[in-house]
């Protein structure tokens, strides 16, 4: 077993890998921008080095100082938490190379599902589906028809090169393909310099589902359920539940069989997880997240698991303590992230309690929300033997949590919550939006 | 700002509600916290408690605000150690712009670069900062002299650490 590892991150991930870390009988250290003098990931590790400004190019991205930081506090490890670098293959490299442990898969892994060409067509040989669409660029009417009756309609009309909604087109019929191609490429070509555009099947409404894994590097693969999170602002989670309303025997079956094939033949070490957009009964590979993710408490309350103790073990060389063939699935949690609306100083808090309530969060009456870094403060989790009782609980818990000085997300959160169509447990990425103007 | 108006301020401050302040200008920066601005939950460790001993002053030319760094096991690093800045003799501090390993010289067989006592002008080399085998040199920013290194050969630096304390020219 290691001695001491370095955390590459800040927040409340920091304060939670250091809290399996004390577990385990590993010293922590913690690094820090000057921004987060005082933040309690600092105070809770064993060591702490202050490794740049409060930008984080300059700090937490900073592979020279992470890497320094690491070898001269004589860590034989390194966490890189979620975001920063914990997906960057060139960190993981450079971790390698200093005789450091790396906490994730192989950098070679991370790229290899980093290139989403690459990753689509390693899901598909293993039998996951992927979303339906032209194998290369569509120009002509002539071309994109047969495409388009093949998906079938709805479909959407892609930028190659593009991103964030631009040249994007939906298409409903035959007759409007040709007008919106012209359209699409244009815009593309304006955004992009590049009018290249092909079509996919129109996921109207998906949920997204994602599994967690664990896996030892060897082939040994552990599926650790599902999540939901289907409850996102344009693009980023705000809810996360386990297991998905949306998904039946039958489906986590499917999915479990694809992925624990995909895992296993890429040797994947350390905590992954992999997401879907689910349709009905159907579901299509997205992408892989090569680490561990923020919603991550959900599933350790369904499995009883501490995801970062298997996580750290695996990766140093220790056998998991779970067993893949024997997991069990208990009850229902869900997750609400509780965002800060501003920056500010908290000037009181006040943490809900209980039976099956947890509360993960770098926030005490004092601590400052930097400008610098995300908005996620903290994240309030319910468990319960099913969806209602598990959604009464956190609601009562969102109740019970006060946080002055920082206005947070807490009303929306519980106006969601609350929803009818939240309760219902039908609902998909849409959900949002649709409630917006309410929330 | 002299010393009497620092001291009134120091006094002012402690029988106020004011649980933090900053202040920079006319050269001088420094943070006066109350042990109430560190909150948080108590106990967490022994030494990290030690910073909360209360108001907490620290002092630095140039605005370098509290250095916080908590240790169950002793750290390598120490931020704020037994030499640190004390204001009141006028003097400045050279920070690592960087965390690295701190050099004096720019091998271990050479003449180190500066010694106490020694005059140094502006854009002149003092250390070496080493990160991930890169040598960076460390030049002065004014001309001044050396009052003291603070910083061992060959210990790891954080950033914005004391290394030297130096004499305005």
């Amino acid at each position: 077993m290691i001695k001491r590892l370095m955390i590459a991150n800040r927040g409340e991930i920091a304060v939670r890998i250091i809290r399996s870390c004390r577990e385990l009988g590993i010293e922590t250290v913690a690094v820090y921008s000057t921004a987060d003098r005082g933040a309690l990931h600092v105070r809770l590790a064993d060591v702490a080095v202050c490794i740049g400004p409060a930008k984080p190019a300059l700090s937490y991205l900073s592979v020279p100082a992470l890497i320094t930081a690491a070898v001269r506090t004589g860590c034989e490890a390194v966490h890189p938490g979620v975001g920063f670098l914990s997906e960057n293959a060139n960190f993981a490299r450079e971790v390698q190379k200093a005789g450091l442990v790396w906490i994730g898969p192989d950098p070679d892994v991370i790229d290899l599902l980093g290139d989403k060409v690459t990753a689509r067509a390693t899901a598909l040989k293993y039998g996951l589906p992927v979303t339906p669409g032209s194998p290369g660029p569509i120009a002509t009417k002539e071309e994109a028809i047969p495409v388009a009756r093949a998906c079938g309609y709805p479909v959407i009309i892609k930028a190659a090169s593009g991103g964030g909604g631009k040249g994007m087109r939906i298409v409903w019929k035959d007759e409007d393909l040709e007008e919106n191609l012209a359209i699409a490429s244009r815009e593309a070509e304006a955004n992009f310099s590049d009018g290249t555009v092909y079509i996919e099947k129109y996921m109207q409404n998906p949920r997204h589902v994602e599994l967690q894994v664990i896996a030892d590097g060897k082939g040994r693969v552990a599926i650790l359920g599902e999540r939901d999170c289907s409850v996102q602002k344009n693009h980023q989670k705000l809810i996360e539940e386990s297991p998905s309303p949306g998904v039946t025997p039958e489906m986590r079956e499917r999915m479990s069989a694809g992925a624990r094939k995909l895992f296993s033949s890429l040797k994947y070490r350390g905590a992954g997880t992999i997401e879907f957009l689910a349709v009905g009964e159907d579901f299509y590979f997205m992408e892989v997240n090569a680490r561990i993710q923020v919603e991550h408490p959900v599933s350790e309350f369904i499995t009883g698991t501490d995801l970062i103790r298997e996580q750290i073990l695996v990766c140093v060389g220790e056998p998991m303590t779970i067993d893949p063939d024997a997991i069990r699935l208990s009850g229902w949690a869900i997750e609400a992230r509780i965002n800060a609306l501003s920056p500010g100083k908290v000037t009181r808090l006040e943490i809900p309690g209980g039976p099956g309530v947890r509360f993960d969060t770098f926030l005490f009456a004092g601590a400052i929300v930097s400008p610098h870094y995300d908005s996620m403060v903290g994240k309030l989790i319910a468990h319960d033997s099913d969806r209602p009782k598990a959604l009464a609980r956190l609601l009562r818990a969102l109740d019970e949590l006060r946080i002055e000085g920082v206005p947070v997300n807490i009303d929306s959160q519980r106006k969601i919550l609350s929803n009818e169509i939240f309760k219902s447990g039908r609902f998909g990425t849409g959900l949002y939006a649709q409630l917006e103007a309410e929330l | 700002m002299d010393d009497k108006t620092l001291l009134a301020l120091f006094d002012k401050f402690e029988k106020s509600s004011i649980a933090e302040m900053k202040y920079s200008g006319d050269g001088h920066s420094f943070e006066l916290r109350r042990k109430e601005a560190f909150g948080g939950p108590a106990g967490a460790h022994g030494p990290a408690l030690a910073h909360q001993a209360a108001p907490f002053v620290a002092v630095s030319p140039e605005a370098s605000p509290v250095p916080v760094s908590s240790g169950a096991t002793p750290a390598p690093h120490s931020a704020v150690g037994p030499d640190s800045p004390v204001k009141g003799s006028g003097n400045e501090y050279i920070l690592s712009p960087i965390v690295g390993t701190f050099y004096r010289a720019p091998s271990p067989d050479a003449p180190a670069y500066a010694d106490v006592g020694k005059k140094i002008s502006k854009g002149q080399k003092i250390c070496i900062i080493e990160a991930m085998k890169m040598m960076n040199a460390l030049e002065a920013e004014l001309d001044c002299e050396i009052v003291k290194i603070l910083v061992n050969n060959g210990d790891m630096v954080e950033f914005e650490q004391p290394l030297f304390e130096v004499r305005p020219a």
